[in-house]
């Protein structure tokens, strides 16, 4: 295997790794922004990317799923609304259990967070010491 | 509209790829569409590249579902489909079976009765 490809397949690992981070959080998000607000996917997915300075770049395809898990879930509920003559939109509103789900789950994610980089720190620590 | 051709290809990939319930197809193609067409609105410029890149591939889109299901329910829907498999062998195997003692039934049964050909015997002349 050449240098090149070898490089080009690290790029694609590190793309998906990155991909897997910001699936993890996917769910915390959407519910971080339905708790200040009621919104339709394309804000949301306006408003991920606006926040995140373009870093944060989710296809918007693939937050619908969630967003139908935690309504089947009861978390969150959705209203059709017409738009103009033809268009619709689909508004979604955190619900309370919702709300203390969101709670719960921000808790997990600094626990989780937390500890992660706390063990990274540690390996940085000892590889000063070397 | 925009790249419509192009559109039109996207929804049907995303329709056959998703493995879900029409109701919830149709539910995603409605937002979908709605959320593109404010894309384009926003971005008239746009190519469809860009509005793939915003809104993911099929495949892309199909895997974020799979991956909201959990284990528990995976394992739900591969048992419904080994007892769907189980059920149709089973039909199968019997409606075989009855075809089959059915056919032999009516070898058995068939009338037995003589039959009587005259024998004729040709005699054939060499004109040699």
């Amino acid at each position: 295997m050449s240098f090149q490809q070898r490089k080009k397949e690290r790029r694609i690992l590190i793309i998906k790794a990155r991909d897997n981070f910001k699936k993890g959080s996917v769910e915390l998000i959407l519910l971080s922004l339905l708790v200040e607000n009621e919104l339709y996917g394309y804000q949301m997915a306006q408003l991920i990317s606006k926040r995140s300075d373009g870093e944060f770049n989710l296809p918007e395809g693939s937050m619908y799923p969630i967003l139908y898990k935690l309504e089947d879930n009861g978390y969150i509920s959705s209203e059709r609304k017409l738009v103009g003559k033809r268009m619709t939109r689909v508004y979604y509103r955190i619900e309370k259990s919702g709300k203390e789900y969101f709670n719960n789950l921000l808790d997990e994610y600094y626990k989780v967070t937390n500890s992660v980089i706390k063990i990274l720190k540690y390996n940085d620590k000892k590889m000063g010491e070397v | 509209m925009k790249h419509t051709k192009e559109l039109h290809d996207y929804y049907n990939k995303i329709s056959s790829l998703m493995p879900c319930n029409n109701k919830v197809k149709q539910r995603l193609l409605l937002e979908i569409k709605s959320n593109i067409e404010d894309f384009i609105y926003a971005n008239p410029e746009c190519s469809f590249q860009n509005i793939i890149e915003h809104f993911g591939s099929p495949q892309y889109i199909c895997d974020s579902y799979i991956e909201t299901i959990n284990s528990q329910e995976i394992r739900k829907k591969m048992n419904i489909s080994k007892i769907v498999k189980v059920v149709i062998v089973l039909i199968a195997t019997t409606v075989l079976f009855f075809i089959t003692i059915l056919f032999i039934d009516r070898q058995l049964n068939r009338p037995t009765e003589l039959i009587e050909s005259p024998v004729s015997i040709i005699e054939t002349e060499n004109i040699n």
